[in-house]
């Protein structure tokens, strides 16, 4: 009887340990990763206090490169004052049916693409939406992603501080010709 | 009999303890990066990132947009194939020299289209990028190249590649590019 008692709290003690020595990782994790999807109807979620708005979504094939498309999106976040920092930081992800993750161009083909499409790259071609200041910002943002999976494809987005939650919208790409 | 057996299991208690102590990695030998090692010509698969090397050359100068680059060694240049497989990722490489020396991609070579170290891997898409290194000569027979995540993070996957059998050819001459 005695022996079992000192089994059972040794394991008790054993637990706990895990439990304490644990936490801090589980609160780390939790940081990375989307657990409470909310999926608005419309293009429009509101995370956080901050009003997230796709104002264009574009599909542009290139045809040297026929295995793969270029996706434009537009952002308009309107965070309020008390959410400002809340999204700061964030990427806006695409994820296809497969588990997959395309994050926006930052490179030299990104640059390259947003100034095909007549936008402003030096101000737009940030990954972060720009939410600090508790104004309006509206983000250019360009992925490449394999042609196959355009019909298929969620924006994902989310910030370290709206984490666990996070909006996914459905896309719906129009095809866009270049003038 | 009973003092015999008690000492026998703390020796063994012991012994096991000490083989413990010799044989635990430190941190930095147990957080490195996981290699895989590649032979020549297979395509290599870590986590994140697929590449092969399709082919490599040396050339003695750059020929680069802002000017010709020469070099007191030569510039080895590969030419690889590289996908993202489950999310957007930049790689970097080095070439582990014959003497176990490592050379980083040279910077000298900004300016150069598809180059690895600027170029993002997507899930699904082949990318063909080059890799330039500056080294001495000696050190390409027998070298092998390190493909990681920048940073080398620590237990992500990275590729230690072959490169092909044959020697790299020479391009005497800068080619336009």
């Amino acid at each position: 009887m005695k022996r079992g008692l000192w089994i059972l709290a040794a394991l008790a003690m054993t637990v706990a340990a895990c439990g304490i020595a644990g936490w801090p990782d589980w609160q780390d994790w939790r940081r990375t990763q989307v657990l409470n999807e909310s999926r608005p109807e419309s293009d429009m979620a509101v995370l956080s206090g901050t009003e997230i708005r796709i104002r264009r979504q574009a599909v542009l094939t290139l045809p040297d490169l026929p295995d793969r498309a270029v996706i434009w999106l537009q952002l308009a976040v309107s965070p309020t004052p008390a959410a400002a920092a809340s999204l700061g930081g964030c990427n806006p992800v695409l994820r296809d049916g497969r588990g997959r993750r395309f994050l926006p161009l930052s490179d030299e083909l990104g640059l390259k693409l947003l100034k095909i499409l007549g936008r402003d790259w030096a101000i737009s071609c940030a990954q972060s939406l720009r939410a600090a200041d508790g104004a309006g910002a509206v983000s250019d943002q360009v992925y490449l992603v394999p042609v196959d999976v355009v019909d298929a494809l969620e924006l994902e987005v989310s910030g370290p501080e709206t984490r666990p939650d996070g909006a996914i919208f459905t896309l719906s790409p129009q095809p866009l010709t270049l003038p | 009999m009973n003092l015999v057996r008690t000492m026998a299991i703390l020796l063994f208690a012991v012994a096991a303890l000490g083989a413990m102590m010799l044989t635990n990695p430190g941190r930095d030998r147990a957080f490195q990066p996981m290699v895989a090692r590649i032979a020549a010509g297979d395509q290599g698969q870590a986590r994140l990132f697929s590449a092969r090397i399709d082919g490599w050359h040396l050339e003695p100068a750059l020929s680069l947009p802002s000017g010709e680059r020469t070099s007191e060694g030569v510039f080895l240049v590969l030419d690889l194939t590289a996908a993202g497989t489950t999310e957007s990722t930049t790689l970097a490489a080095d070439w582990i020299g014959a003497s176990g020396r490592r050379y980083a991609t040279t910077a000298r070579a900004e300016g150069l289209p598809r180059r690895l170290d600027t170029a993002w891997m997507q899930p699904g898409l082949d990318s063909e990028l080059t890799a330039t290194f500056e080294l001495p000569e000696d050190e390409i027979m027998g070298g092998a190249l390190l493909l990681h995540l920048p940073r080398m993070p620590a237990l992500e996957g990275a590729l230690l590649m072959a490169p092909p059998q044959t020697p790299p050819a020479i391009r005497l001459a800068p080619v336009s590019r």
